[in-house]
């Protein structure tokens, strides 16, 4: 009798101690991967890496393996996530394109219904004085930087600034810059604050390209959103004379154009050979001559993608 | 089309606990595992079948005893009377019934059928965790799966912040 009831004790500690354990925690990596390829939508991954630590090292870990993975066997990329904004296509222009951003949904049926959420700007500030309106300058990870300008000319200032995050639909208003009076603006640029750090409504910098015809300077300023945020200025390349024969007439449009832009530099043709380019994070320019004449025709003929594509920031996050 | 033959081709199946399971040839063909070995000639008498137990390997030979296709089996006769639709019918009320094991004999067969390649057993052994995972709470699916949540409070809302979009 007494040795009965201490089987029946021992059975229970050890399944008190077994139970949970062998189960789920018990199941390798691959089984879970082999379940986790199966859920139907990408928002039920999320859940799933939401449920404990392991979970999570299995669907985002390993440099986005099993995202990859997941992703190709539903016959996409990580292009497609999650859609993109499309915005008015711009040729021989001072600044990137970037008039009238709409957000175009992926295309796929299965990212639509995972994302069913339209990413328009309609949270945005109203632009005030008709005429006015906002334009997409540039992404940085899963933030947008906005630039509110005339509608109709080319050549306008940039009246205000506005960082923002579309999925949560909140934003940052970035002042405008004295150094902005009777400028053009010519681009603005958004990154990180620092390597390492996330970017974030309160963790990013900003720089402005600007172009004053009236004594043929162009300026970069930078603005950084640390200690409540303002603009940063006095590096000694941050402005620069161009000098051509159209400048410094003070008269309208400069034969800017927009050509380019890299992870570290934006470029512009001045006409007469002369490319502009602006390092975006130090916020300085510099120029160089172009010698070969196709060559830089063919750059300032450059047509330019009307398309930002967007990803979830889960995506980018693990896929970066 | 292969015609009937008068004795039907066994092979015999070994777990690693000792058992043995004799079994029509087209029955242990339904996993892609063995029918790859079949085909390399790599079967003559005996084929082990590493990590999976005999409770399990019987339960899996049951699965593709019932998923092995008709005609081959019982004769012409079975699909010339049997609508085949009636036949998936019956076949998914099968299942339904097969799957009401345990946790973790559950996962025990995803195991056994992803090592045997048998892409329907597959199916079938993770739906119910899919379908835990796509129509809970975070909560329901922790205490359903008996997850343990080991984000500390700050992190947890940390992810639930980041990725606002899949709770709303």
């Amino acid at each position: 009798m007494e040795d009965g009831r201490r089987r029946r004790r021992r059975r229970k500690t050890a399944q008190r101690e077994t139970a949970p354990a062998t189960e789920i925690d018990a199941v390798p990596n691959d089984l879970l991967e082999l379940v986790f390829l199966r859920l139907p939508l990408h928002r039920h991954l999320v859940y799933a890496a939401c449920t404990c630590r392991r979970w999570r090292r299995v669907i985002a870990g390993d440099v986005g393996r099993f995202l990859l993975r997941y992703i190709s066997l539903r016959g996409l990329s990580p292009a497609h996530f999650c859609g993109h904004y499309r915005v008015d296509e711009r040729h021989r222009h001072p600044r990137p394109p970037g008039g009238n951003p709409v957000f175009v949904p992926s295309s796929s049926r299965w990212v639509a219904a995972a994302v069913a959420r339209n990413l328009a700007l309609d949270f945005l500030p109203r632009p005030g004085l008709a005429g006015r309106c906002w334009e997409l300058a540039d992404f940085w990870d899963d933030l947008l930087l906005l630039v509110l300008l005339d509608k109709e000319t080319n050549w306008s200032p940039a009246y205000a600034l506005v960082v923002c995050d579309p999925l949560t639909g909140r934003y940052r208003t970035v002042p405008p810059s004295a150094w902005f009076q009777g400028c053009g603006c010519l681009g603005a640029f958004l990154h990180g604050e620092d390597a390492g750090a996330r970017i974030s409504l309160s963790n990013f910098r900003v720089t402005c390209a600007v172009y004053r015809p009236g004594d043929g300077v162009a300026r970069a300023c930078a603005f950084s959103s640390a200690g409540g945020g303002r603009w940063i200025s006095g590096a000694a390349r941050s402005s620069m004379a161009v000098y051509g024969n159209q400048f410094g007439s003070g008269r309208g449009l400069g034969p800017f154009h927009f050509a380019g832009s890299s992870y570290r530099f934006a470029y512009w043709t001045v006409g007469d050979g002369i490319v502009l380019a602006l390092d975006k994070k130090a916020a300085e320019f510099s120029s160089s001559v172009w010698l070969d004449e196709s060559k830089y025709a063919a750059l300032e003929d450059k047509r330019h993608t009307a398309e930002y594509a967007y990803q979830s920031p889960w995506f980018r996050a693990c896929l970066s | 089309m292969a015609t009937r033959e008068a004795g039907k081709k066994m092979i015999m199946l070994k777990s690693p606990d000792g058992m043995e399971f004799e079994v029509e040839e087209a029955v242990a063909m339904e996993s892609q595992t063995i029918r790859k070995m079949i085909e390399d000639d790599c079967a003559d008498t005996a084929i082990l079948i590493p990590n999976i137990n005999s409770k399990i390997l019987s339960r899996v030979i049951e699965y593709c005893n019932k998923h092995v296709p008709t005609t081959g089996a019982t004769g012409a006769a079975a699909s010339d009377t049997v609508a085949p639709a009636a036949l998936a019918e019956d076949l998914k009320i099968w299942d339904a019934e097969f799957i009401k094991v345990n946790r973790a004999t559950r996962f025990d067969l995803i195991q056994a059928a992803s090592y045997l390649n048998i892409k329907g057993l597959l199916d079938l052994t993770s739906q119910t965790t899919i379908d835990t995972i796509s129509d809970n709470s975070l909560e329901e699916i922790r205490s359903f799966l008996s997850t343990k949540n080991d984000y500390l409070p700050e992190e947890e809302q940390t992810i639930r912040r980041e990725n606002q979009w899949a709770f709303q």
